[in-house]
Parts: structure tokens; C-alpha cells; sequence
């Protein structure tokens, strides 16, 4: 995160933005290209496959040039604001989608077509932690997402979401303590 | 006191921050440590996934969908983009704003890239990661070619290089195929469009005659194709030959409006190259392509009735290429002689189904009151009550002129209706509109309704 707010406080990514702001494509393009990856990234953790973060990631810098008048610096940094739009298509995926075992299948699928053949065990670990998080509310995944995985602060996680510090924390320890009876109800044997 | 949430988070922060480690945060909150404890290790078992990236392919392709997105939007009018280049007129800002911020993309993208992804990507296929990159060079060229004749032909170039697409893909990977059929009906559409836009244009005929004849060497290029493929790509190939046939249909129609007989005349050899594919698919005893060549045959032939209502319309002799029309249903009926014994019975029945349309569609006498089927000899015949009778008024497909409706009404092909032609010389002296006989001899006596062997 600290490179990310390094370069959104540089006078490039400012101009940028107003350059977008004012109708400039190319000026869009190079936002693009300095925060698609980190979109796409964030969509991934989230829906699992390839396909659909593709999908996402083309449709959040679409919104995000319909809105960019609408844009206020001052507000939240840019990336906060990318992810907020991020965020609401993937509420507004997972809720066209309501087979969640798709999910859970292409999630398998990509995983052996993109993993090692042998995969270590903290991998597996990992994916097992991604597989949790995709099962909790909306706005803990949000968080837990954007704390572990994007480096946002509270504060900044708080500004993105429109929501107090305070709460920020609040969902943070409720989503732990989610995971956590997720992952033991997990392991009980049938 | 703290909340728990708050000596949570906290400890979260200090730990990822290296400042803290998780035993001396729970040891500084020993009354906490039972519930504190599984949170912090869960947390800090939570790390960023590795080389979750998007691929290279991937970014470039939406790169440049979103800006062609934005200069498509533009072109609408906003109210910035115009106050900004108000000094400009819209459609030639747009257009070199759209081509600059293209040519940006994929200059950028390949920087991103490095040097040799574009000639790596240049025998690419649908399917591959570098087919994106290929797509996007192509669409530089496509947006930096503004001479219209220069356009058609590098719109065709591209065409020619789908198919090659398509020819490999049959071969090694034709589950693929729907993304070069995509593809080239991009291009020959983009072709014909450009040919046919303006009819008066001093080049409209050698445009639309260019776009007509590529049109008829891929349709050959296709019919090789789809030899080759397996059962999962045969219908894309047919999706990219109905395509075709649709995009040279379009330019001759406006070809018909200047010059009928050379729209005729390749609607002839179109018809010919159906003829001889039908011929070929019965000598295989492919009953789907003999019903499906023959089909197009057929549309092709009502569509040689649309040139000649055309050409009448627009003050056109219509004698010549009314005299091509009915030489073709000549030439289609010794194909289908010739076709007589080597095809199943099932076959048989297509055929003479087609043919009894054909004489149905093309043989209707004066007023649309006769029937007509085939003779043995190939002729027409009519009253021929077991010929399933197809009406295709050929009129109902002219462009709107209330002054020849009249005219063309019943019968578009008809002699004697043409201002040009008040003798009815039309080359169809049998008093039918296409068929080029005249007889009555009933001919289902023998064989059917339409297809007997050479008499």
C-alpha cells in the first residue's frame, strides 16, 4: 500500500485524474494502467476465476470513466474509490449468481490449471483462508480484504466504505471471529 | 478500557507493521489472550495470494475495448468534449482521437510487452494469448487507413487472413473457430458497408465488383474449409459462408443500381460455384451441404429477379440479364441431371423438392395463375399440380418506388412491363419470367415431381 499512496500523491496521477476528468481518454488509459492490476487482484480474491475477475476488472474502469465527473479527490484516494466500484460488482455478481457452488467448482478448476503440480502446504493453506473469506458478509469480506490483502489502513478502509473507524474495527472482529467458526465448523466431521 | 475490537486491531496494525510481535501483544493483555489469541493467528495467517496478475493478453485487449469504448461515446456528444474542442469539427476530432488514443494503447502495451510480441503474435490463433496482440496491431492499421479504396482492400486482406485462421483451426483446434468467424465477418462487413455507402461514388463499381468476386473466391475458400473440419467447427463454417453470401447480396444490390448486367453476371458465377458445390457434396453423398448448396443456389436465383427489378426501377434494359437468369436455371437443371444416380433416395427427394421450387419460384406464367414444374428435358412445364407452388414475388423485395410497383406487381422478372422494354423481349420465351422452356409434358409421370435422368 505504501508504494500505491506514494504514487497517488504524485503530481502525475493528480493530473490524471483531472485530465480524466475533463474527457481525457488517453488520461483515463494511463489510470488504467497503473491500477489495473491491483484491481484485478482484489476482484480475483474474490470471485475465484479468471473468467469472471476478467469480467469485473473490464466493468469497474467502465463505471469508473461514466463516473469520473462525479469524482472527488478530497473524498478517498483513487484506488479506494476503484475498489469501492469493485466491491459493488461483486455484490451485484454474486447476487445474479446465486448457484455459489459455481463459484466453489471454478475456483477448483482454476487452481489446478494454475497451480504447480505439487502444491505446498501453505498454499493449500491459503487457498483454504480465500475459499472462508468468499463466505463472509459482504462488507467483512470488504474489510478483511482490503486490511490483509490491499494494505488499506483503517482509516482509508473507513473513507472507502463510507463508514466510521470505529466500525471498520467493529466488522474486523466480527469477521475474524466468523472465519474462525467457519473453519472449525469446517473441519468437524460429518 | 479498551474494546476488543479496538486492542484487535491494534495489535493487527503493530504486528504487520513489525513494530509488535503476536506473544508480546498477548502477553501485554493477558485477560484477553483466550479470545485474542486464534484472532491474531488467523490474521496473521491471512497473506496476499502470489502471482494472482492479469495476463498480458488480457490487460492490452481491455485497454484498448475501454478506450475505442470511450471514443465511440464521445462521438455521441458530451457536453466537456465538446466545450474542449469546440474549435474542431466532431467527426474528424473523433476520428484522430480515437486513432491516437488507439495507436497510444497498443504502443504503450507493447512497451509493457517488449519488442518481440508483436511478431510473436503475428501467427497467432483464437484462443492463444498473443491472438489479442495480433487483433490489436491489426486494428491500428484498420483505423490508420483512411482512403476508402485502401480501406476495402486491407478489410479484405483481413478477411483472406481469418480464413487461413480458420483452415488451421479446423485442423488443430476447431472449438476455436467462432472467434476467427468473428473476425472475418468484421471485416467483410466492414468491406461491403464502405463499397455499397455510396452508389454515385465514381469508384461505386469497381468497389462493389472487388468486394463481390473476394466474396466469391472465400466462399470457395470455405466450401475447402469445411471439408476439412470436424463435426464441432461445421457450423461456424457455415456461419462464415452465409455471411459471405450476404455481404456480396448487399453489394450487388448496390451494384444493380449502376451497372445490373456486371451485378448479374457475378450473381451468375456466385450461382455456378453453387451449382458445382452441390454437384460435389452429391458425388459424396453429403445430403446436409447438396441441400444447403442448392439452397443458396436458390436464394441467389430469386435474388437475380431482385437485380432485374432493380435495373427496371432505375431505368435499365433488363433483356441481358434476364437472359443470364434464365440460362442459370438451365445450367442448373443438367447439374441436377447429372446428379441423377449417384445420390441415396433421401437425397433424391431434396433435390427434387429443391428443383420443384426452383420451378415454382421462377416458372410462374402470366398473372401467377400457372404452375410449373420440370421436364425431362430440364424444361419448365406448367400445370403441375403436384409441384409444391413457392410464389416468390420478386416485386415484394424492391426498394420503395411507388411508380413501378404497378409495374412489377405479380411477376417482377415478367417481359413487356418494362418502359424500356415495351415489346417484352426479355429473353424468357417461354412467357415464364426465368424458365427457359416452355412445355407442358407432365413431370411426375415418371420420376416424381421435378428431377428425371436425361430423356
Amino acid at each position: 500500500m505504501a508504494d500505491q499512496k506514494d504514487h497517488e500523491t504524485t503530481p502525475d496521477i493528480d493530473s490524471l485524474i483531472d485530465g480524466a476528468i475533463n474527457g481525457k481518454a488517453e488520461d483515463f488509459a494511463k489510470l488504467y494502467d497503473f491500477y489495473v492490476e491491483r484491481i484485478y487482484r482484489h476482484i480475483y480474491y474474490r470471485v475465484g476465476n479468471t473468467g469472471d475477475t476478467e469480467d469485473l476488472t473490464q466493468q469497474v474502469f467502465l463505471k469508473a470513466w461514466k463516473a469520473i465527473g462525479r469524482y472527488k479527490r478530497t473524498a478517498s484516494p483513487f484506488l479506494a474509490w476503484l475498489l469501492r466500484i469493485s466491491h459493488n460488482l461483486v455484490i451485484d455478481f454474486y447476487r445474479s449468481r446465486k448457484d455459489t457452488a459455481y463459484l466453489e467448482n471454478e475456483q477448483a478448476i482454476e487452481d489446478r490449471k494454475s497451480g504447480p503440480a505439487q502444491l505446498a502446504e501453505e498454499y493449500y493453506e491459503q487457498q483454504q483462508i480465500r475459499k472462508v473469506i468468499r463466505k463472509l458478509p459482504e462488507d467483512q469480506q470488504q474489510v478483511i480484504i482490503m486490511s490483509f490483502i490491499e494494505g488499506f489502513s483503517y482509516s482509508e478502509i473507513a473513507t472507502a466504505m463510507g463508514k466510521r473507524e470505529g466500525n471498520v474495527r467493529v466488522i474486523m472482529h466480527r469477521a475474524l471471529k466468523k472465519m474462525r467458526q467457519i473453519m472449525e465448523t469446517e473441519k468437524t466431521p460429518e | 478500557m479498551k474494546k476488543i475490537e479496538d486492542i484487535l486491531a491494534l495489535c493487527i496494525e503493530d504486528i504487520k507493521a513489525g513494530r509488535t510481535t503476536l506473544e508480546e501483544c498477548l502477553a501485554k493483555y493477558p485477560d484477553m489472550r483466550a479470545h485474542l489469541e486464534p484472532l491474531l493467528r488467523l490474521a496473521s495467517s491471512i497473506q496476499e495470494p502470489p502471482d494472482v496478475k492479469p495476463a498480458s493478453d488480457f490487460k492490452i485487449r481491455a485497454r484498448v475495448q475501454l478506450v475505442e469504448y470511450i471514443h465511440d461515446h464521445q462521438k455521441e456528444g458530451k457536453p466537456w468534449i465538446t466545450s474542449i474542442f469546440s474549435g474542431l469539427a466532431p467527426s474528424r476530432h473523433s476520428v484522430w482521437l480515437k486513432t491516437t488514443a488507439i495507436v497510444l494503447t497498443v504502443v504503450v502495451a507493447f512497451s509493457a510487452l517488449g519488442t518481440g510480441t508483436a511478431y510473436a503474435a503475428k501467427d497467432s490463433l483464437p484462443g492463444e494469448s498473443l491472438y489479442p496482440v495480433k487483433k490489436a496491431v491489426e486494428q491500428v492499421n484498420r483505423v490508420m487507413t483512411f482512403d476508402e479504396d485502401a480501406r476495402i482492400e486491407l478489410e479484405l486482406s483481413l478477411a483472406e487472413k481469418r480464413l487461413r485462421e480458420m483452415e488451421v483451426l479446423a485442423e488443430v483446434n476447431p472449438g476455436e473457430m467462432t472467434g476467427a468467424v468473428n473476425g472475418y465477418k468484421e471485416n467483410i462487413d466492414t468491406a461491403a458497408e464502405i463499397a455499397e455507402r455510396n452508389v454515385t461514388h465514381e469508384r461505386c463499381c469497381e468497389r462493389t465488383v472487388t468486394v463481390a468476386q473476394a466474396a466469391l473466391t472465400n466462399i470457395s475458400a470455405i466450401d475447402n474449409i469445411y471439408d476439412i473440419v470436424p463435426a464441432e467447427g461445421g457450423n461456424s463454417v457455415r456461419r462464415a459462408r452465409e455471411i459471405t453470401l450476404e455481404a456480396q447480396s448487399r453489394v450487388l444490390t448496390a451494384l444493380a443500381v449502376v451497372d445490373p448486367v456486371r451485378a448479374t453476371e457475378i450473381n451468375l458465377e456466385t450461382m455456378r460455384n453453387r451449382l458445382r458445390r452441390a454437384d460435389n457434396a452429391a458425388n459424396h453423398n453429403d445430403t446436409t451441404e447438396l441441400e444447403e448448396a442448392l439452397s443458396q443456389f436458390e436464394r441467389m436465383h430469386q435474388f437475380g429477379g431482385e437485380i432485374s427489378a432493380i435495373a427496371k426501377q432505375y431505368g435499365h434494359n433488363t433483356t441481358v440479364i434476364d437472359e443470364i437468369n434464365a440460362q442459370v436455371v438451365s445450367e442448373e437443371l443438367e447439374v441436377i441431371r447429372g446428379m441423377h444416380g449417384k445420390v441415396n433416395d433421401e437425397t433424391i427427394n431434396s433435390l427434387e423438392e429443391a428443383a420443384g421450387k426452383q420451378g415454382s419460384a421462377h416458372g410462374k406464367g402470366e398473372g401467377g395463375e400457372q404452375q410449373e414444374g420440370l421436364k425431362n428435358d430440364g424444361s419448365f412445364i406448367s400445370d403441375n399440380s403436384s409441384i409444391t407452388d413457392n410464389p416468390q414475388d420478386e416485386s415484394e423485395n424492391l426498394p420503395d418506388d411507388p411508380g413501378n410497383n404497378e409495374k412489377t406487381d405479380g411477376d417482377a422478372g415478367k417481359s413487356g412491363d418494362s418502359p424500356q422494354n415495351p415489346g417484352g423481349q426479355t429473353g424468357n420465351p417461354g412467357g415464364g419470367n426465368a424458365g427457359p422452356g416452355s412445355g407442358n409434358e407432365d413431370p411426375g409421370e415418371d420420376n416424381g415431381n421435378s428431377v428425371n435422368g436425361k430423356s
